[in-house]
């Protein structure tokens, strides 16, 4: 009979380790998953602004050519 | 097949065997304690990857940080510039003063202030004045090698350094008779662009032939039929040129042979041309007609950018004096695009196009035969042919003589601006005609510019094509317009 005891005290101690060790996965994966869709809408923001910025500077390179060409003909 | 770029490892946590030999005196514990050994693994690598993920977002973040400072730097020295030459255009002209005298917020808003200010005084320049203004050089390279090693993610980078070295190759080279590269057998990533440039090369050598075709038949056809064969880009001009009675809108129409190019052959994508918006020069504001044979060289020299047409929303056009030839050779070109920005040579002359100042040193009148234009890199050493265009006989005038009789196909309206009443450019054709004395091209640095240009360049190769549809199109439709001529009588 104690050895019974045993056994079922080392079975439920298991099945806690378990339920933390998943309850740990579980947390590493929903982190994993932030961290990716973190990743991913930050690089399309980043990337929509980029794409802003380069159209910014192409008008502005071409302001600047327009201006330049208005100063030699000043 | 998605290419994994940040693994976390182990991926099975709870598989594992036990010490062999070692007495375990709880083999649950044991397998927990190992679970938990390799979650800890787990969540380091995690954490590694979650800050490669991080410093690329601060990198990319302070990127555009730091090009924010600088576009801002730029718009403070552009508006400061602009206040300038307001303010010395007012003092020049101040019946024409900018309605909005306060400097206006909005850049853009304040250059169209400042163009259609400049619009209404066209002021014409002698060509030695053309050439003298230095052209302009664009400063940022846009977009290049945006798939290379240095644009790899670290994590793709470490899992691209992991992969088997090549094949040593150059071991059994020397023993290869064609003389090939062995590597190229094994891997050759410009094998797609030379059998594109190869395609191009072809067809632009044999594209006099292709283009003469459609020209002939057109002329046989019917009057409907005539107007069906004209060129897309030579009527939809005319019909700008009838309703504006100004030059047509060079961006868009020198985007139109790109696209055609692209829809007959199987284009790859040019490469963005910054600051290409050489041809972006519009000038519907002006009431000056030109002949077409002029602008339509000038149109010729680069496809601009398809981002940059919407900035012709709010970017009025340049007055349509003959200034806006240098003005557009001062605009960057597509060539400063693919990193040549030294190739470009200092002032060229102002309305050569590419094409006039590819073609062979006397240019012919119309420009439409058939020596192939090569790309406008070679302006610095080659003469301008526009002159020539320029003292071209004018067409005949046209029975009806008013424009608006002249409504029915493309073709007679361009013949109704070929022969304007009152050319205001007088005063650049007495100055071309005045002894401007053209300068003698060496056949052997063209040829080695051209042979460069040709090898390596997909907008030289673009653009010889274009400005080689767009000579075309110049010798399509005098006959057309004669053959209506011919029926009206």
């Amino acid at each position: 009979m104690p050895h019974r005891e045993d056994f079922q005290k080392q079975i439920q101690q298991d099945w806690a380790n378990r339920e933390y060790i998943e309850v740990i996965t579980g947390s590493i994966k929903r982190i994993a998953d932030f961290l990716n869709s973190f990743d991913l809408s930050c690089r399309s923001r980043l990337a929509m602004l980029n794409e802003r910025l380069t159209s910014l500077e192409r008008k502005i390179e071409y302001l600047e050519a327009w201006i330049s060409k208005g100063e030699a003909l000043a | 097949m998605p290419l994994p770029v940040l693994k976390v490892e182990p991926f099975k946590v709870s598989r594992g065997l036990l010490p062999k030999g070692k007495s375990v005196p709880d083999d649950l514990e044991a397998v927990a304690n190992g679970t938990l050994s390799k979650i800890i693994l787990q969540l380091s690598f995690l954490s590694k990857h979650a800050t490669e993920i991080f410093t690329g977002l601060v990198q990319v973040a302070t990127d555009i940080s730091d090009r924010s400072k600088n576009l801002k730097g730029r718009i403070d020295v552009l508006a400061v510039k602009v206040n300038q030459i307001m303010e010395s255009t007012s003092d020049e002209s101040p019946k024409q003063e900018c309605i909005n005298a306060t400097p206006c917020q909005d850049t853009t808003t304040f250059c169209r202030h400042f163009v259609s200010e400049t619009s209404l005084q066209p002021s014409y320049l002698s060509i030695p004045e053309c050439i003298s203004i230095p052209p302009f050089q664009i400063t940022t390279n846009f977009d290049q090698q945006v798939f290379s090693g240095t644009s790899m993610p670290p994590g793709m980078l470490k899992i691209h350094t992991k992969c088997d070295t090549l094949p040593p190759f150059e071991i059994i080279d020397p023993y290869r008779d064609d003389g090939k590269d062995g590597f190229t057998f094994y891997s050759n990533p410009s094998y797609f662009f030379d059998f594109w440039r190869e395609e191009m090369l072809k067809d632009t050598g044999s594209s006099g032939r292709k283009f003469a075709a459609p020209t002939s038949k057109s002329v046989d056809t019917g009057d409907g039929i005539i107007s069906k064969k004209v060129p897309k880009r030579a009527s939809e001009m005319s019909s700008v040129i009838e309703n504006n009675n100004s030059p047509p809108n060079v961006p868009k129409t020198s985007d139109k042979p790109v696209k055609r190019t692209s829809g007959r052959v199987s284009l790859p994508p040019p490469p963005p041309p910054p600051g290409g918006k050489v041809g972006g020069i519009n000038s519907s504001d002006s009431n000056f007609p030109r002949p077409p044979s002029f602008f339509k060289d000038q149109k010729v020299p680069i496809p601009p950018p398809p981002f940059m047409e919407d900035i012709d929303e709010y970017l009025p056009p340049p007055p349509p004096t003959p200034t806006s030839g240098p003005a557009q050779n001062n605009f960057p070109r597509p060539p400063a695009d693919t990193g040549k920005p030294g190739s470009f040579p200092g002032p060229a002359p102002p309305p050569p196009p590419p094409m006039g100042s590819s073609m062979a040193p006397p240019p012919p009148p119309t420009g439409s035969s058939m020596a192939p234009p090569p790309p406008p890199m070679g302006s610095s050493m080659a003469p301008p042919p526009p002159p020539m265009n320029l003292s071209m006989p004018p067409p005949p005038p046209p029975p009806s003589g008013s424009p608006a009789d002249s409504g029915a196909t493309g073709t007679k309206q361009k013949r109704v601006i070929q022969a304007p009443p009152v050319d205001p450019r007088s005063e650049l054709l007495n100055a071309i005609r005045g002894g401007i004395a053209l300068k003698k091209v060496d056949p052997s640095a063209r040829e080695e510019v051209k042979g460069s240009s040709k090898l390596c360049d997909v907008t030289a190769i673009l653009q010889r094509r274009v400005a080689l549809e767009i000579s075309d199109s110049d010798s399509d439709t005098p006959p057309a317009s004669d053959n209506e001529w011919d029926e009206n009588e």
